[in-house]
């Protein structure tokens, strides 16, 4: 035993078991107040841009183009204008802000957020070229010369350029082939500019911008546009975390080995029933070290909560999740969170199929745990490479055993590159009639899917192959 | 969004912007009627005219359009002193170009504004007849500003401009 395997306790054998939730009504009311909810938010976005173009308009935006001159400085108004709403919609949705998380969930989130990324860059490069070159030819200069004159003569276009050349750096860090080459902490530092970049273009539009400068209306729009992102974004992302985790002083209890490569974390502290965690939640943990404080990860809970304890259970991928894996009793942590969707208020059906693959078994066992259900209602299946190495595996059979729930265990690799099966006996079956005999209710049943992207695509196509309609498969993705 | 939503949000957005436009072309926007940017003016010394028929009629508005001779004086009575004094303003250097002018009074009164140099680069030159219009009415370099949004420099550069002209007085 190497000196930190003897830090490490062996889990219990029998892990405590909460009561399972109280049955609730599974009504399509559910889904229609969620339909309504997330069509207001998203037409209040829709509407801002619509607010923001009519006013455009209303000043004769587009009116007043007769030239090549007037062209350029309307796309050099409507491009700024744009673009700085956009920017906004997309610091609200890394807020972390937990009225857009209930909506939509932390993935959907980002992924709108990251899809943002470039229009917003060509938006405002649009301007830039726009602007410049509107008043080069209003002063018959050159390009490059009417910029240095800009640049001279007002002063809040140098702090605007720097934003602009920011701007480009975190989107250009952010696409595929550049997220591949760098470290993630390598790009996390770069992508923090993005703040910066925000904060040094707001002096060029309140001072210079046609649209906002000297006009009352427009400034009380865009003064307390930024003001309602800054708030969200100070108060949940920075101070509500900090507040939170010390006043329920979160600290690790203990890290107990659950399998070759992954630990379970305990996190203790007062009161936590105050975060209304529910399972299959996440929270982002960041382990107040010298060395880790600024490093932040999300883990899903892998037990569902009790009042004093929250337990993750974490795999090593090889980076800080291996520092986690050493991290020592009575170190403070800070949570922020719970976030996440992948939870019973996404049910809609009585029957529930509970699918993980992996390390993505944490947010399904504390389902497992918690989930209102009968016996025979719910089946889990569960994929690992070895059986004797999987995390959880114990205490995803006691849960069954106690509850009454059907369980396979899919042991071995791939029975060929596009399945998410292992081989076995019936290997000339596609992967959903596979799947119809394991869980014959799975037309009628609310699938929940934890594992990696691919795993977690072939598993999606296999049941809208056996008929799951799409809006009762729920995933959890942690590919981001 | 459901399509119902997404009907609703294309049809608000269809009305807005049709609207928008509309609006935009019918209105009298002082700052982004795109106008031509005015060459600098023959520069005027001071002089001192005598004149011989001080007009008495009194007009609800000043025109638009600053003209070479003083037309009109708002106030009935008194008849005001019959000279007409003008000065130039020193040129004020801007962002978006230079601004000089000449006032001309007749007595106490502004009687004419004229721009000896009106720069002012993507348009913005459209605001000085409107600003000239307003300190006529105003009769100093003090009024309300806030219609003349988009052109807040041109506006800030003219007020210095008139300042200083109305100072040699």
């Amino acid at each position: 035993m190497t000196p930190l395997e003897s830090q490490l306790e062996q889990g219990p054998a029998v892990y405590p078991l909460v009561e399972p939730n109280p049955k609730t009504a599974l009504s399509p009311s559910r889904w229609i107040k969620l339909n309504r909810s997330q069509d207001f938010v998203e037409g209040i976005g829709w509407l801002s841009l619509v607010w923001v173009v009519f006013t455009f308009l209303v000043d004769g935006g587009a009116s007043q183009i007769v030239d090549l001159h007037t062209a350029l400085g309307s796309i050099d108004r409507i491009s700024a204008l744009v673009a700085t709403d956009l920017l906004l919609i997309q610091l609200l949705l890394v807020a972390r802000v937990p009225w857009l998380d209930k909506l939509y969930g932390h993935d959907r989130a980002t992924l709108t957020h990251k899809k943002l990324g470039k229009p917003v860059l060509y938006l405002i490069i649009a301007h830039f070229v726009c602007a410049v070159w509107a008043y080069a030819i209003a002063d018959t200069k050159t390009l490059v010369d009417e910029f240095l004159i800009m640049l001279n003569t007002i002063s809040d276009l140098v702090l605007a350029s720097i934003a602009f050349v920011l701007m480009i750096i975190v989107v250009v860090t952010s696409i595929k082939i550049a997220r591949k080459k760098l470290s993630y902490e390598a790009w996390y530092l770069v992508h923090l500019l993005g703040y910066g970049s925000v904060m040094f273009a707001i002096p060029h539009q309140i001072s210079t911008g046609i649209d906002i400068a000297g006009k009352p209306l427009a400034q009380t729009f865009w003064i307390s546009a930024y003001l309602f992102v800054a708030l969200n974004i100070l108060w949940f992302r920075l101070l509500s975390p900090i507040v939170f985790s010390a006043s329920h002083n979160l600290q690790i209890a203990k890290v107990v080995r659950e399998s070759s490569d992954s630990v379970s974390l305990y996190v203790k502290g007062n009161n936590l029933k105050n975060f209304n965690t529910q399972s299959g939640q996440f929270f982002i943990l960041r382990v107040i070290t010298p060395t880790q404080w600024w490093r932040a990860h999300p883990f899903s809970i892998s037990a569902a909560p009790t009042d004093n304890q929250i337990r993750f259970t974490i795999g090593n991928r090889g980076d800080d999740t291996g520092l986690l894996q050493h991290a020592k009793p009575n170190t403070r942590v800070i949570l922020e969170g719970p976030y996440g969707v992948f939870t019973e208020d996404r049910r809609t059906k009585d029957h529930v199929i509970l699918i993980a693959a992996g390390i993505g078994a944490p947010p399904i066992r504390a389902l497992a745990e918690s989930i209102a259900a009968k016996p025979g209602e719910v089946t889990i299946i569960y994929r690992v490479r070895d059986k004797s190495d999987a995390p959880l595996i114990e205490e995803l059979n006691q849960i069954a055993k106690k509850r009454g729930f059907y369980i396979h265990i899919l042991e071995g690799s791939r029975r060929h590159p596009k399945s998410w099966l292992p081989k076995s006996g019936n290997d000339h079956f596609a992967d959903d009639r596979v799947l119809q005999s394991l869980a014959p209710k799975v037309a009628k049943a609310d699938v929940y899917i934890c594992g990696p992207a691919a795993f977690t695509h072939a598993v999606s196509n296999s049941l809208l192959k056996a008929g799951t309609p799409a809006n009762q498969i729920h995933a959890e993705e942690f590919a981001w | 969004m459901r399509k119902s939503s997404q009907v609703l949000m294309g049809a608000v957005s269809l009305v807005a912007v049709t609207a928008g436009f509309q609006a935009g072309a019918n209105a009298k926007s002082p700052s982004f009627t795109p106008g031509p940017i005015q060459t600098p003016g023959p520069t005027t010394q001071p002089t001192i005219t005598p004149t011989t028929t001080p007009t008495t009629t009194p007009t609800g508005k000043p025109t638009k359009k600053p003209t070479g001779k003083p037309t009109k004086t708002p106030t009935p009575t008194p008849p005001p002193p019959s000279t007409t004094v003008s000065h130039e303003s020193s040129p004020v250097y801007y962002r978006f170009g230079t601004v000089q002018l000449t006032v001309t009074k007749q007595g106490s009164q502004i009687t004419n504004i004229v721009m000896n140099q009106a720069g002012a680069s993507a348009g913005r030159a459209a605001a000085f007849p409107y600003l000239i219009q307003l300190a006529e009415q105003a009769q100093s370099a003090s009024f309300d500003t806030s219609m003349m949004g988009g052109a807040t420099y041109s506006t800030n550069a003219f007020l210095q401009a008139l300042g200083d002209a109305l100072s040699q007085f």
